[in-house]
C-alpha cells in the first residue's frame, strides 16, 4: 500500500514535500486537503493529526509531521542519494543549520509577507495594512542578506556544493512572497542564479507544484516575475 | 580540548542543549556572550557563528549554530548509540517532529504570549493566549500515554518541549497547567531530572528579576 501524504499545495512545507516525492519518484497517494474549506480542523483529520496542520504522511501506519522530519525520513527510507540528506555528519550538520534557522528566518517572513498582501485582506475584507506589510518586506530583506552572505557565500547551494532538501523548502518558502508582488531576487544575483539553478533541476515538477502561486499572480495581475 | 559552546544562561534554546549535554556526559567550556552589549555582533564572535545568534559550538574548529542542529552533531558525534537522538529511522523521525512542532508551533506561541510580558512589560494578549492554550492542547494529545513526548524514552524533543514551557511556568506568568494532565505530569517529570533546575535556573531568575524592576 502506497505512502499516503495529506497535503495543500497552497502551504509552502506541503508544496516542498510534494514536489520531492515527484522529483525522487517515490509513490504517494495523493490526499489533499483544503485548508481554505478548513478541512483540516475536522474530527476526521485530527484523527490522522492530532496537531490538525499539512503536511502529514501516513506510511503504512506510521503517522509523521512535521515537513522536515518527513523530507529526512524519506531520504534515510529510501536510501535516496547521498546529497539530499548527506550521511557526513559535519555536511548533515550544515544542512540542518539552514533547516532550523529558516522557521524563524525565511519561513516566518515569506509567509508574513504573503499573509499580510494576499491572505488577511482577504479574509478579512479589509485593505491590505501597508506599515505591516512593509515592515515585514523589510524583515524579509534582511533575511534575504542573511542567505546570500553566509548560506550561498561559497556554495552553489544552500550550505552545500550540491542540492539537497534544504534547497528543497528553501525554494519553496522564498516563491510565496512573488504571490504577494515581492520578487525576492531583485538586486540579488547571488540569489536569483541559486534560484534558477534549483528551479532547472527540479522542473517539471517545480512548475507542477507552483501552479497555484502562479494562479494568485495572474488573479491579482501582479505580473509573472517569478516564471522564468 | 572539548567543545567551546557559546551562551547565555538564560536562552531557551542554549538550555536545550545545555540538558542534552547533561544527559550525554558531554563536557563543554562555557562562553557566555554578552548579547545586551552587543557582543555577538562583534567580529570574533561573527567568525564562530555569522548569524551572530546563541547557541552555538566551536567543536575543535568545527562551528555552527542552532541549537536542534547542534544537539543532533553533539549525539552523532559524542553519544551515537544513546536513545536521546536514536538511529532507528521511525523513532528519529519522531523525535525530529517534536522538535520541529516546537520551533515552529509550541515554543513560538509560548514567546509570543510570555515574552512581551517580561521584556516590554505588556499586558497579557487574550489571543496569543489563545493560541499558547491551543498548542498545550496539541502537546497534550500528543503525550497520551506516553512518559516522553516520543514515548517511553527521554530525547532531545523532550528538552526542546521543557525549555520552552518554562517560560510560561516562571514569573509573571506561572501559567496554571492543571487544565492540561499529560503536559502537567509530563513537565513535572521534566523537572524532576537531576540536571534540571541547574540548567534552568537562570531563567527563572531573570524573568524575576526583569519583573521586579
Amino acid at each position: 500500500m502506497a505512502m499516503k501524504v495529506y497535503y495543500d499545495l497552497m502551504s509552502q512545507p506541503s508544496r516542498a514535500v510534494v514536489m520531492f516525492l515527484k522529483v525522487t519518484k517515490i509513490p504517494y497517494q495523493a490526499c489533499p486537503v483544503a485548508l481554505r474549506k478548513g478541512e483540516h480542523m475536522t474530527a476526521e483529520f485530527a484523527k490522522i493529526n492530532p496537531v490538525k496542520r499539512v503536511p502529514v504522511i501516513d506510511d503504512g501506519g506510521f503517522l509523521l509531521t512535521e515537513s522536515i522530519a518527513i523530507l529526512k525520513y524519506l531520504c534515510t527510507k529510501h536510501q535516496l542519494a547521498d546529497h539530499w540528506y548527506p550521511s557526513n555528519l559535519k555536511q548533515r550538520a550544515r544542512i540542518d543549520e539552514y533547516l532550523e534557522w529558516q522557521h524563524l528566518n525565511t519561513r516566518m517572513f515569506a509567509s508574513m509577507v504573503f499573509r499580510a498582501k494576499v491572505i488577511d485582506p482577504r479574509m478579512s475584507g479589509n485593505p491590505m495594512d501597508e506599515r505591516k506589510f512593509d515592515r515585514f518586506k523589510g524583515d524579509l530583506s534582511k533575511t534575504l542578506d542573511a542567505i546570500e552572505k553566509v548560506y550561498l557565500k561559497d556554495t552553489a547551494y544552500l550550505h552545500s556544493n550540491n542540492i539537497s532538501i534544504a534547497d528543497i523548502l528553501g525554494i519553496c518558502e522564498l516563491m510565496q512572497p512573488f504571490g504577494a508582488g515581492v520578487d525576492v531576487t531583485n538586486g540579488r544575483p547571488v540569489l536569483k542564479a541559486w534560484m534558477k539553478r534549483v528551479k532547472e533541476a527540479l522542473q517539471p515538477h517545480f512548475d507542477d507544484a507552483h501552479t497555484f502561486l502562479y494562479r494568485v499572480e495572474d488573479q491579482f495581475g501582479i505580473p509573472s516575475k517569478s516564471r522564468l | 580540548m572539548g567543545i567551546d559552546f557559546y551562551y547565555i544562561a538564560g536562552s531557551t534554546p542554549c538550555r536545550s542543549v545545555l540538558m542534552t549535554c547533561k544527559a550525554a556526559g558531554v563536557e563543554l567550556n562555557l562562553k557566555g556572550v554578552d548579547l545586551q552589549n552587543g557582543e555577538q555582533k562583534e567580529a570574533a564572535f561573527t567568525k564562530i557563528n555569522p548569524m551572530q545568534l546563541v547557541p552555538a559550538i566551536d567543536d575543535n574548529g568545527f562551528r555552527m549554530g542552532e541549537s536542534r542542529a547542534i544537539m543532533g552533531y553533539i549525539c552523532g558525534k559524542y553519544a551515537p548509540d544513546s536513545p536521546l537522538y536514536p538511529k532507528d529511522l521511525q523513532k528519529r523521525a519522531t523525535v525530529d517532529e517534536m522538535m520541529y512542532f516546537d520551533i515552529g508551533h509550541f515554543g513560538k506561541s509560548i514567546g509570543d504570549y510570555v515574552l512581551p510580558q517580561v521584556f516590554r512589560k505588556q499586558p497579557a494578549d487574550k489571543e496569543k493566549e489563545s493560541a499558547m492554550k491551543e498548542a498545550l492542547d496539541k502537546l497534550d494529545r500528543v503525550l497520551d500515554k506516553k512518559q516522553y513526548a516520543t514515548g517511553n524514552a527521554l530525547t532531545v524533543a523532550d528538552f526542546c518541549l521543557a525549555t520552552s514551557l518554562t517560560l510560561a511556568d516562571a514569573v509573571p506568568v506561572q501559567y496554571n497547567l492543571k487544565p492540561w494532565n499529560n503536559v502537567a505530569t509530563w513537565f513535572q517529570r521534566m523537572k524532576n531530572l537531576p540536571y534540571f533546575t541547574e540548567c534552568n535556573k537562570a531563567y527563572y531568575e531573570f524573568a524575576k528579576k526583569m519583573t521586579s524592576k
